[in-house]
């Protein structure tokens, strides 16, 4: 109701509706009206018009023909008038008439034998006597049919202008005359009224041979294309609307019967348009003026009709809000008199009544307000507050007033779950019959804090109606209590969370109490699933160590268990696993905690190796020194040997010949007892002996290393490539047909390195690879070769999809003559050689591990990318010193 | 306003204005109404397909009167009006006043017929759908002097229009004499009404040429050879292509019987473009296209083709990046002077008719 309109605005605004429509209307039937009412003008004005042209046109046209019979009886008159003669009764006809541009006699044939022309072209005779006309369709009409005919119009050849020709058949010939037509046009401008339409002429063609312009009629403008003059080349009249020159008409047209020309008259439609636009504005005006009038009339009727009723309503609101004093309104009609000695009357009782009431309100207001809960008073139905009490008014920072207007969730945090929406749900339960009793979230509208209430809903009939209690107690203090112990406890399990080790509380029955996240990342079991669980189900892969629980139980002791081994997903795990006694008041029990440390053992493992590696390198290296020696005169030797029993070299056979030796006798027993390859075998056998020795050698770190940048990557192709072309290797396997794939990062940092060496560790590990696809007759062999960066450092890794290397092994293969080949297959020295290369040579790391899938072999080795730098300061002070 | 309001149509989008130049009065008139009523008929044509880009055209046409200075007030205000571009004019005198105007103006002037050699070879914005007098001169030449074995020909021109007639006869005057051939007469005359044609007829036939040649307008020719023929009706006569028209055999009748004369345009062309066009131009004109209508039909063609290309370019780049185009009797391409070359026909009047005897 409170978006009705006044009464004097309605009343308004129904009188100016009255005054407007019916002017509205008018407009909408009359301009259109108009319109087809000045085109029938138009169109009538149109066809007068055209029937003014037709009859002056046939003016036209009467009179040459009357000329030409008066000329054509002449010259019957005269039958032996000579060439001269007839020339001299034609020039006169020319110039009597002023009609003609020229006339001509031929004969039959259409040969001009006389020709009629005014005086100034006296001169040029000769020009057409003589000429063809004979062709022309007109003359040969007229020679056929007698009698006389129009011809087509042309432009003259004398005079350039449109003209028609009339020939009229004479005895023995045909009489010519050449009418020039810019007389029609000056004829049509006659009638012609300034600022109307075209009033125009055209032939049969449909070409403009007279308009008002007089220019336009020499332009054979064709204007056929137009239905309203189609219609008049059939002999037709009519009117049409049409648009020529981008212009549009309304045209009448009618056909001139002499000639089979017709008349075209038309208006622009401009002109219909700005005639009814000028009218349109005048009704405009008037209209505009009876509107203003009506405004003002409809006014002051509205304003007489609602003031009595306006001064009521302000009477009856009084009443409304208590106020009996006011004076009762003068009215006039009567009517409205009956209605304001009722309104009296009803306010007096209203008074009484009211009094009543106030005291009834006064004693339920003091209980309601003696409670220590805050109360709200909501309407069932609508759920807005009805009423708060005063306890309500200090929790919630506001006046009574302020409560009434606003909605449940103005007193509310208005976030989900405290939000109008979970009130209403509430809301509707009661009305359902509950009697809910919920945690809410406050707001104080005077300082916008936020509090926690405990909220307990009823039903309940006040003053008749159905209301809903909401009792509201402040919980702050306790909910802060809650928080602390809250933020506690997570706290705790934050820590015990992030801790690396898997941590364990497990009862005095042995029923997990906690469950750490390492413990539910290990076991994939979650905290949820795995509280309350006995342990040994959760872990019965630990069902040995967990007797222990009993004994820490019992003892209150703690029980360690170091580095247990366990599978796990095919890999092996060292674990530490420890039970703590659960010490403290409370209920008993004990802690189990259980660390993976297998990096430690490897690690571990990995300095043992490395030492053991050094001692056994240092020794080997010393063992090739002294070895060196000896090898070396053995070698020596042996050559000087070969070269004394030579018989090609006169020293020999001198010295031979000096001890009596046949030389020749020599050699065959030399041969006889195959001396010569068990010296050729010496030779061998040393010069294998002499290769161990060199790889001994580079156990030790004695030479000063070259090491330049280098790009890893590019390097192991290098190596890939050598491998192919390996004629060792050849011989057993076709490096070849094995898959390379390639795990390149890119981008990666350049690495100081001694190329050569890291090529010769490279080779050696794809040369084992390959050795050992073959020797397993591996199907699809294939390497997947790795170079990727890590902080600090560069790791290639080779893996091969081969046999793999058990445990038992890895642990040896990198040793100085640990081989697992055949005898004289291999030296035993190609890992360790490999080992010291990047170990010791480059402070690398080199160690084997099992394929990332599947069986197979993945030796890693990482070079720090540190040394880089040295290696550069040192290359340049090189070069400084250069 | 309510009224107001009602009476207020929705408006049409403006149109596109391009210019034709022409003598439409006067002794020329014959060529310039067959112009104008050639590009008439393509603008009407593409309208009724919708125009460019939704825009109809809008041919303003102007009369040149044959007269320089009214081509040249005519031309100031297309330019003045802002139209598109300019078809015409028709007759070279005229052309070669249009063509520097035009070009100085930036307005490219796109003619049908002037075939002067003023104009040949000149790098501006005067384009011709044909090429100059030259070819049309050899071919004459060449015809009457091997085939119909002439060798005393008589010359008269028309000194009115000397851009075209000069060029025409001079061209004739060489090959000719090339071949072995003799000019023993070569008049000019000044066309307009105080011509006695059978003056000049009886000085042409004094000397009793094998043939005469005559370079003028239809009308001229016409009134002309009636004189010659009247005087000695089996006298050879030829003429250049610019009395080739419709007119000529109107006005001739009988007496034009076995005219030669050379031309850019096939009457009789079975071509299904120009027999279209031909068909389609008696409807709507009445009478058959000659070669005026024709080609201003082919030179308004290139330009409405040319502006609808034209995106951002000027006109001259978008017609060059169009070249060459379909005209209604073979291909027209343009070369870098904006001429066009195309065959020639030889033709001789029969039965009222061109016939054509052979083709070059």
């Amino acid at each position: 109701m409170s978006h009705s309109d006044s009464l004097y605005h309605s009343l308004l605004r129904n009188l100016l509706l009255v005054a407007v429509l019916p002017l509205l209307l008018a407009a909408l039937v009359l301009v259109p009206l108009w319109f087809s009412d000045m085109e029938r003008e138009v169109a009538d004005d149109n066809r007068m018009l055209a029937k003014a042209v037709v009859s002056q046109a046939q003016l036209f046209l009467e009179g040459p023909k009357l000329i030409l019979n008066t000329v054509a009886a002449n010259i019957h008159d005269h039958p032996t008038a000579s060439p001269a003669m007839l020339a001299a009764i034609l020039d006169d006809a020319v110039e009597a008439s002023k009609l003609f541009d020229a006339l001509y006699l031929s004969d039959h044939t259409g040969v001009v034998i006389a020709a009629g022309l005014p005086v100034e072209r006296n001169a040029f005779r000769n020009d057409y006597v003589g000429i063809h006309l004979g062709h022309k369709p007109v003359i040969k009409k007229v020679l056929a049919e007698q009698g006389s005919g129009w011809s087509e119009t042309f432009l003259s050849p004398l005079s350039g202008k449109t003209s028609v020709a009339l020939a009229m058949a004479v005895k023995g010939g045909v009489l010519i005359g050449d009418l020039d037509l810019s007389r029609l046009s000056t004829f049509v401008a006659e009638l012609q009224q300034p600022g109307r339409g075209a009033m125009i002429i055209l032939d049969r063609l449909g070409q403009v041979i007279a308009h008002p312009q007089q220019q336009l009629s020499a332009r054979q403008i064709n204007l056929s294309h137009l239905e309203l003059v189609q219609l008049g080349m059939r002999g037709a009249s009519g009117e049409a609307a049409f648009l020529w020159d981008g212009v549009p008409y309304i045209g009448s047209v009618m056909p001139i019967s002499t000639s089979g020309w017709m008349a075209l008259v038309a208006e622009r439609r401009a002109r219909i348009n700005a005639w009814v636009t000028s009218a349109s504005s005048v009704f405009a005006g008037v209209a505009l003026f009876g509107l203003l009038l009506s405004i003002g009339l409809s006014t002051w009727i509205a304003r007489r009709l609602a003031r009595p009723v306006e001064q009521l309503a302000q009477y009856a609101n009084g009443i409304a809000h208590g106020n009996y004093q006011l004076s009762l309104p003068h009215v006039e009609q009567k009517e409205l008199h009956r209605l304001v000695a009722s309104m009296q009357a009803m306010g007096n009782a209203i008074a009484s009544r009211e009094r009543q009431l106030e005291a009834g309100e006064r004693r339920y207001r003091t209980i309601f307000d003696a409670t220590n809960d805050a109360i709200f008073i909501h309407d069932a139905e609508t759920g807005a507050i009805d009423d708060v009490n005063q306890r309500m008014q200090q929790l919630y920072g506001c006046s009574h007033a302020q409560a009434l207007n606003r909605s449940i969730e103005a007193f509310s945090s208005g976030v989900p779950p405290y939000s109008q929406k979970e009130a209403e749900a509430y809301l509707q339960q009661v009305e359902n019959g509950g009697e809910p009793v919920f945690e809410w979230q406050g707001r104080n509208l005077s300082t916008g804090k936020l509090f926690p209430v405990e909220v307990s809903l009823r039903l309940a009939e006040i003053d008749g109606q159905r209301r809903i209690l909401a009792s509201v107690r402040d919980i702050a203090e306790r909910k802060g209590h809650e928080q602390t112990l809250h933020t506690l406890r997570t706290y705790l399990e934050n820590i015990i969370d992030s801790m690396p080790s898997i941590l364990i509380g497990v009862d005095a029955r042995g029923r997990v109490t906690q469950w750490n996240h390492k413990a539910e990342q290990v076991t994939g079991i979650i905290r949820r699933e795995a509280l309350g669980c006995l342990l040994v189900d959760l872990l019965p892969d630990y069902h040995e160590e967990l007797n222990s629980l009993l004994q820490v139980e019992a003892d209150q002791t703690v029980v360690s268990h170091a580095k247990v081994k366990r599978y796990r997903e095919g890999q092996l795990h060292y674990e530490d696993i420890t039970f703590y006694p659960l010490t403290g008041v409370g209920e008993q029990g004990s802690v189990v905690r259980i660390d993976d440390v297998t990096e430690q053992v490897n690690i571990e493992e990995l300095m043992i190796q490395s030492e053991k590696m050094l001692s056994v390198g240092g020794l080997a290296a010393g063992m090739a020194h002294e070895i060196n020696n000896p090898l070396a005169g053995v070698m020596h030797n042996i050559q000087v040997i070969k070269n004394r029993l030579d018989p090609s070299l006169p020293k020999n056979l001198s010295e031979a010949e000096k001890v009596g030796v046949d030389m020749a006798a020599l050699v065959r027993y030399l041969e006889r007892r195959e001396i010569g390859p068990m010296m050729d075998s010496v030779v061998e056998a040393g010069k294998r002996a002499a290769r161990i020795v060199q790889n001994m050698l580079s156990f030790s770190r004695k030479s000063e290393p070259l090491f330049a940048p280098c790009d890893l990557s590019a390097l192991l192709d290098e190596a890939v490539e050598l491998a192919s072309g390996d004629y060792d290797l050849k011989k057993v396997y076709d490096f070849r047909q094995i898959m390379i794939e390639r795990e390149y990062q890119s981008g990666l940092p350049e690495v100081a390195c001694e190329r050569v060496k890291l090529q010769q560790v490279f080779l050696n590990l794809l040369r084992n690879g390959a050795q050992a696809m073959r020797g397993a007759a591996t199907e699809a062999p294939h390497f997947i070769l790795r170079v990727y960066r890590r902080p600090g450092w560069v790791t290639i890794e080779i893996e091969d999809n081969g046999p793999g290397i058990d445990a038992a092994v890895a642990g040896r293969v990198f040793e100085p003559f640990f081989t697992t080949k055949g005898v004289g297959e291999g030296t035993g020295l190609g890992l360790s050689v490999s080992y010291f290369i990047i170990v010791e040579n480059h402070r690398g790391e080199l160690e084997v591990k099992r394929s990332r899938k599947g069986p197979g072999a993945r030796f890693v080795m990482s070079l720090p990318t540190t040394t880089i730098e040295a290696a550069t300061r040192d290359k340049q002070e090189q070069s400084i010193g250069q | 306003m309510l009224l107001l309001a009602l009476l207020a149509g929705c408006s049409d989008p403006k149109p596109l204005e391009i210019g034709f130049i022409a003598g439409l009065s006067g002794r020329v008139a014959d060529l310039g109404i067959a112009g104008r009523n050639g590009a008439q008929y393509v603008v009407e044509e593409w309208n009724r397909r919708g125009g460019i880009d939704g825009r109809p055209i809008r041919l303003i046409v102007r009369d040149d009167g044959h007269n320089p200075l009214q081509a040249r007030t005519a031309l100031a205000e297309l330019i003045e009006r802002g139209v598109e571009a300019v078809i015409g004019p028709m007759t070279s005198n005229i052309g070669v006043v249009l063509a520097s105007q035009a070009t100085e103006a930036g307005l490219l002037l796109i003619s049908p017929t002037v075939i002067t050699d003023d104009l040949t070879g000149r790098d501006d914005l005067f384009f011709r759908v044909l090429g100059d007098s030259r070819g049309y001169a050899l071919v004459s030449a060449t015809y009457q002097y091997q085939t119909l074995g002439y060798r005393r020909i008589a010359v008269i021109y028309d000194a009115q229009n000397i851009a075209y007639s000069g060029h025409w006869g001079e061209n004739f005057r060489a090959a000719f004499e090339a071949l072995g051939g003799e000019i023993i007469d070569y008049r000019p005359f000044f066309s307009g009404e105080a011509i006695h044609f059978e003056r000049q007829a009886e000085q042409l036939l004094k000397n009793r040429p094998d043939a005469i040649l005559v370079i003028s307008n239809a009308l001229d020719a016409s009134l002309l050879i009636q004189q010659l023929r009247k005087r000695q009706p089996d006298i050879a006569i030829s003429t250049s292509e610019w009395a080739a028209t419709e007119r000529l055999l109107e006005l001739g009748g009988a007496s034009v019987e076995g005219v030669n004369s050379a031309q850019f345009f096939y009457r009789e062309s079975t071509q299904p473009r120009f027999v279209a066009f031909r068909e389609g131009f008696l409807r709507r004109f009445g009478r058959q296209p000659g070669f005026g209508a024709t080609a201003a039909h082919d030179a308004t063609e290139v330009l409405l083709q040319t502006i609808k290309q034209r995106g951002s370019r000027s006109l001259k780049a978008s017609l060059y990046a169009q070249n060459p185009f379909t005209g209604l009797q073979g291909e027209i391409r343009f070369d870098r002077y904006g001429d066009a070359q195309r065959a020639t026909y030889l033709t001789t009047i029969r039965n009222g008719r061109y016939a054509v005897v052979n083709v070059q």
